[in-house]
Protein backbone atom coordinates (compact mmCIF):
# COMPACT_ATOMS: atom_id res chain seq x y z
CA UNK A 1 0.00 0.00 0.00
CA UNK A 2 1.33 3.37 -0.95
CA UNK A 3 2.15 5.65 1.90
CA UNK A 4 -0.03 8.74 2.12
CA UNK A 5 2.07 11.78 2.52
CA UNK A 6 0.70 14.90 4.03
CA UNK A 7 0.82 17.76 1.58
CA UNK A 8 3.33 20.32 2.72
CA UNK A 9 1.83 23.75 3.36
CA UNK A 10 3.17 26.60 1.34
CA UNK A 11 5.04 29.12 3.36
CA UNK A 12 3.14 32.33 2.50
CA UNK A 13 4.38 35.31 4.41
CA UNK A 14 2.35 38.50 4.29
CA UNK A 15 4.34 41.42 5.54
CA UNK A 16 1.95 43.58 7.52
CA UNK A 17 4.51 45.63 9.38
CA UNK A 18 3.81 48.72 7.30
CA UNK A 19 0.13 48.71 8.28
CA UNK A 20 0.89 49.93 11.76
CA UNK A 21 2.96 52.85 10.45
CA UNK A 22 0.21 53.89 8.08
CA UNK A 23 -2.46 53.56 10.73
CA UNK A 24 -0.51 55.85 13.06
CA UNK A 25 -0.04 58.37 10.27
CA UNK A 26 -3.81 58.31 9.70
CA UNK A 27 -4.49 58.86 13.38
CA UNK A 28 -2.14 61.87 13.43
CA UNK A 29 -3.80 63.18 10.27
CA UNK A 30 -7.28 62.96 11.80
CA UNK A 31 -6.21 64.55 15.08
CA UNK A 32 -4.76 67.53 13.24
CA UNK A 33 -7.58 68.04 10.77
CA UNK A 34 -10.35 67.65 13.34
CA UNK A 35 -9.12 70.61 15.34
CA UNK A 36 -8.61 72.67 12.20
CA UNK A 37 -12.13 72.34 10.81
CA UNK A 38 -13.98 72.98 14.06
CA UNK A 39 -16.87 75.26 13.22
CA UNK A 40 -17.93 78.10 15.46
CA UNK A 41 -21.12 80.07 15.34
CA UNK A 42 -24.30 80.94 17.17
CA UNK A 43 -27.68 79.32 16.86
CA UNK A 44 -30.22 81.99 16.08
CA UNK A 45 -33.92 81.71 16.79
CA UNK A 46 -35.92 83.42 14.12
CA UNK A 47 -39.69 82.90 14.11
CA UNK A 48 -41.04 81.33 10.96
CA UNK A 49 -44.39 83.10 11.09
CA UNK A 50 -44.73 86.66 9.92
CA UNK A 51 -45.57 88.90 12.88
CA UNK A 52 -47.45 92.08 12.03
CA UNK A 53 -45.26 94.96 13.29
CA UNK A 54 -48.28 96.97 14.49
CA UNK A 55 -49.31 94.22 16.88
CA UNK A 56 -45.86 93.73 18.38
CA UNK A 57 -45.33 97.46 18.80
CA UNK A 58 -48.55 97.72 20.82
CA UNK A 59 -47.14 95.07 23.14
CA UNK A 60 -44.01 97.14 23.84
CA UNK A 61 -41.56 94.71 22.33
CA UNK A 62 -37.90 95.71 22.62
CA UNK A 63 -36.88 97.07 19.25
CA UNK A 64 -33.40 97.55 17.88
CA UNK A 65 -32.93 99.75 14.85
CA UNK A 66 -29.55 98.85 13.41
CA UNK A 67 -28.09 101.41 11.04
CA UNK A 68 -24.66 101.56 9.45
CA UNK A 69 -23.41 104.29 11.84
CA UNK A 70 -25.59 103.95 14.95
CA UNK A 71 -27.87 101.75 16.99
CA UNK A 72 -31.29 102.90 18.19
CA UNK A 73 -33.08 101.05 20.96
CA UNK A 74 -36.49 101.44 22.56
CA UNK A 75 -39.81 99.78 23.29
CA UNK A 76 -41.78 101.78 20.74
CA UNK A 77 -41.12 104.39 18.05
CA UNK A 78 -41.39 107.34 20.47
CA UNK A 79 -38.90 105.97 22.98
CA UNK A 80 -36.18 105.07 20.48
CA UNK A 81 -32.85 106.51 21.48
CA UNK A 82 -29.31 106.11 20.28
CA UNK A 83 -27.13 103.81 22.33
CA UNK A 84 -23.67 102.30 22.07
CA UNK A 85 -23.08 98.59 21.58
CA UNK A 86 -21.87 97.93 25.19
CA UNK A 87 -25.01 99.62 26.54
CA UNK A 88 -27.21 97.46 24.28
CA UNK A 89 -25.31 94.45 25.54
CA UNK A 90 -25.99 95.28 29.19
CA UNK A 91 -29.68 96.08 28.52
CA UNK A 92 -30.30 92.78 26.74
CA UNK A 93 -28.58 90.70 29.40
CA UNK A 94 -30.39 92.59 32.20
CA UNK A 95 -33.72 91.60 30.60
CA UNK A 96 -33.03 88.04 31.78
CA UNK A 97 -34.62 86.40 28.75
CA UNK A 98 -33.16 83.00 29.57
CA UNK A 99 -35.00 82.54 32.84
CA UNK A 100 -37.30 79.53 33.15
CA UNK A 101 -40.98 79.81 32.35
CA UNK A 102 -40.68 82.88 30.14
CA UNK A 103 -42.92 82.68 27.09
CA UNK A 104 -41.55 82.84 23.56
CA UNK A 105 -43.56 85.99 22.82
CA UNK A 106 -41.85 87.73 25.75
CA UNK A 107 -38.44 86.79 24.42
CA UNK A 108 -39.09 88.51 21.10
CA UNK A 109 -36.71 91.29 20.10
CA UNK A 110 -37.56 93.19 16.94
CA UNK A 111 -34.55 93.88 14.76
CA UNK A 112 -34.84 96.47 12.02
CA UNK A 113 -31.78 96.58 9.80
CA UNK A 114 -30.80 99.26 7.31
CA UNK A 115 -30.09 97.99 3.80
CA UNK A 116 -26.53 99.30 3.78
CA UNK A 117 -25.55 97.66 7.07
CA UNK A 118 -22.68 95.22 6.66
CA UNK A 119 -23.37 91.59 7.49
CA UNK A 120 -20.63 91.58 10.14
CA UNK A 121 -22.44 94.36 12.07
CA UNK A 122 -25.73 92.51 11.77
CA UNK A 123 -23.98 89.33 12.88
CA UNK A 124 -22.63 90.93 16.05
CA UNK A 125 -26.07 92.16 17.07
CA UNK A 126 -27.96 89.00 16.14
CA UNK A 127 -25.52 86.78 18.03
CA UNK A 128 -25.78 89.10 21.03
CA UNK A 129 -29.59 88.85 21.01
CA UNK A 130 -29.43 85.09 20.72
CA UNK A 131 -26.88 84.72 23.51
CA UNK A 132 -29.04 86.93 25.73
CA UNK A 133 -31.90 84.49 25.11
CA UNK A 134 -33.90 86.60 22.68
CA UNK A 135 -35.79 85.53 19.61
CA UNK A 136 -34.95 87.70 16.65
CA UNK A 137 -38.03 89.04 14.89
CA UNK A 138 -37.11 90.41 11.51
CA UNK A 139 -39.05 93.25 9.96
CA UNK A 140 -38.69 95.17 6.76
CA UNK A 141 -35.58 97.28 6.48
CA UNK A 142 -35.52 100.61 8.33
CA UNK A 143 -36.97 103.50 6.39
CA UNK A 144 -39.58 101.50 4.50
CA UNK B 1 10.90 2.54 -9.73
CA UNK B 2 10.90 5.48 -7.41
CA UNK B 3 8.59 8.31 -8.43
CA UNK B 4 9.75 11.62 -7.17
CA UNK B 5 7.30 14.38 -6.58
CA UNK B 6 8.14 17.54 -8.34
CA UNK B 7 9.29 20.12 -5.87
CA UNK B 8 6.79 23.02 -5.71
CA UNK B 9 8.02 26.56 -6.14
CA UNK B 10 7.68 28.89 -3.20
CA UNK B 11 5.28 31.63 -4.34
CA UNK B 12 5.06 34.91 -2.44
CA UNK B 13 2.66 37.63 -3.44
CA UNK B 14 3.64 41.00 -1.95
CA UNK B 15 0.33 42.09 -0.45
CA UNK B 16 1.67 44.73 1.89
CA UNK B 17 1.72 47.40 -0.82
CA UNK B 18 -1.98 46.77 -1.50
CA UNK B 19 -2.77 48.02 1.98
CA UNK B 20 -0.62 51.10 1.43
CA UNK B 21 -2.42 51.92 -1.78
CA UNK B 22 -5.81 51.42 -0.14
CA UNK B 23 -4.93 53.77 2.71
CA UNK B 24 -3.56 56.35 0.29
CA UNK B 25 -6.81 56.17 -1.66
CA UNK B 26 -8.82 56.70 1.54
CA UNK B 27 -6.75 59.78 2.38
CA UNK B 28 -7.12 61.08 -1.16
CA UNK B 29 -10.91 60.83 -1.11
CA UNK B 30 -11.23 62.32 2.34
CA UNK B 31 -9.07 65.30 1.44
CA UNK B 32 -10.88 65.87 -1.84
CA UNK B 33 -14.35 65.72 -0.27
CA UNK B 34 -13.26 68.15 2.43
CA UNK B 35 -12.09 70.61 -0.24
CA UNK B 36 -15.37 70.24 -2.10
CA UNK B 37 -17.33 71.24 0.98
CA UNK B 38 -15.29 74.40 1.51
CA UNK B 39 -14.59 75.43 -2.04
CA UNK B 40 -16.68 78.56 -1.73
CA UNK B 41 -14.62 81.57 -0.75
CA UNK B 42 -16.00 83.68 2.04
CA UNK B 43 -14.62 85.49 5.02
CA UNK B 44 -16.69 84.77 8.13
CA UNK B 45 -18.02 87.53 10.33
CA UNK B 46 -16.62 87.88 13.84
CA UNK B 47 -18.42 88.10 17.16
CA UNK B 48 -17.53 87.51 20.78
CA UNK B 49 -20.67 85.40 21.16
CA UNK B 50 -19.66 82.42 19.06
CA UNK B 51 -19.07 78.95 20.39
CA UNK B 52 -18.21 75.55 18.99
CA UNK B 53 -21.18 74.14 17.13
CA UNK B 54 -22.19 70.75 15.89
CA UNK B 55 -21.53 69.76 12.30
CA UNK B 56 -24.01 70.90 9.70
CA UNK B 57 -26.32 68.61 7.84
CA UNK B 58 -26.95 71.35 5.30
CA UNK B 59 -24.60 74.24 4.51
CA UNK B 60 -25.80 77.42 2.82
CA UNK B 61 -23.04 79.75 1.69
CA UNK B 62 -23.19 83.25 0.26
CA UNK B 63 -19.65 83.72 -1.01
CA UNK B 64 -17.66 86.90 -1.57
CA UNK B 65 -18.84 87.08 -5.19
CA UNK B 66 -22.46 87.05 -3.98
CA UNK B 67 -22.95 83.56 -5.37
CA UNK B 68 -25.18 81.30 -3.34
CA UNK B 69 -24.31 77.66 -2.70
CA UNK B 70 -26.23 74.88 -0.99
CA UNK B 71 -24.27 71.68 -0.34
CA UNK B 72 -21.74 72.71 -2.97
CA UNK B 73 -24.32 73.37 -5.68
CA UNK B 74 -24.96 76.89 -6.92
CA UNK B 75 -28.56 78.06 -6.59
CA UNK B 76 -30.46 81.29 -6.98
CA UNK B 77 -32.03 83.16 -4.06
CA UNK B 78 -35.48 82.20 -5.31
CA UNK B 79 -34.54 78.51 -5.13
CA UNK B 80 -33.21 78.52 -1.54
CA UNK B 81 -36.48 77.66 0.19
CA UNK B 82 -37.39 74.84 -2.17
CA UNK B 83 -33.90 73.32 -2.16
CA UNK B 84 -33.61 73.45 1.63
CA UNK B 85 -37.06 71.90 2.04
CA UNK B 86 -36.08 69.06 -0.31
CA UNK B 87 -32.89 68.46 1.66
CA UNK B 88 -34.75 68.59 4.97
CA UNK B 89 -36.98 65.75 3.77
CA UNK B 90 -33.83 63.67 3.26
CA UNK B 91 -32.71 64.35 6.85
CA UNK B 92 -35.49 63.10 9.11
CA UNK B 93 -33.65 64.16 12.26
CA UNK B 94 -33.80 67.71 13.55
CA UNK B 95 -32.07 69.31 10.60
CA UNK B 96 -29.36 71.82 11.28
CA UNK B 97 -28.40 74.38 8.65
CA UNK B 98 -25.13 76.29 8.75
CA UNK B 99 -25.41 79.76 7.22
CA UNK B 100 -22.08 81.06 5.92
CA UNK B 101 -22.16 84.63 4.71
CA UNK B 102 -19.22 86.76 3.60
CA UNK B 103 -18.78 89.48 6.22
CA UNK B 104 -18.68 92.48 3.86
CA UNK B 105 -22.04 91.96 2.19
CA UNK B 106 -24.76 94.52 2.74
CA UNK B 107 -27.90 93.48 4.59
CA UNK B 108 -29.85 93.95 1.35
CA UNK B 109 -27.80 91.11 -0.17
CA UNK B 110 -28.20 88.73 2.78
CA UNK B 111 -31.80 89.44 3.73
CA UNK B 112 -33.54 87.42 0.97
CA UNK B 113 -31.45 84.35 1.85
CA UNK B 114 -32.09 84.60 5.58
CA UNK B 115 -35.80 85.26 5.05
CA UNK B 116 -36.09 82.28 2.72
CA UNK B 117 -34.35 80.05 5.28
CA UNK B 118 -36.51 81.41 8.07
CA UNK B 119 -39.65 80.55 6.11
CA UNK B 120 -38.61 76.88 5.91
CA UNK B 121 -38.69 76.57 9.71
CA UNK B 122 -35.33 74.81 10.01
CA UNK B 123 -32.96 75.34 12.91
CA UNK B 124 -29.99 77.33 11.70
CA UNK B 125 -26.64 78.50 12.93
CA UNK B 126 -24.89 81.62 11.70
CA UNK B 127 -21.27 80.56 11.49
CA UNK B 128 -18.54 83.02 12.35
CA UNK B 129 -15.26 83.41 14.14
CA UNK B 130 -14.52 84.56 17.65
CA UNK B 131 -13.60 88.21 17.79
CA UNK B 132 -13.61 90.98 20.36
CA UNK B 133 -16.19 93.64 19.58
Amino acid sequence: MARLRKKRDLDVDVDVGAFADIAFLLIIFFILTTSLVKTTGQEVSIPTAQTPPEKTKEEKTPTINLLSDKILFGEDEESMEEIEYPKLESILFSMDLTKEGIEASDRMVILEVGGDVKYERYYQVVTLISRAGGIVAMVEEAGE
Amino acid sequence: MTVRRRKKMKVMIPLASMGDIAFLLIIFFMVVSSFMKNKQQFEPAGSQYVQSVEAAQIAVTLDEDERLWIQGNEVTTAQVGAVVETLVEQHPMDTLVHVNVHKDHDWDTCRPVIEALSATGVKFIFTGIRAEN
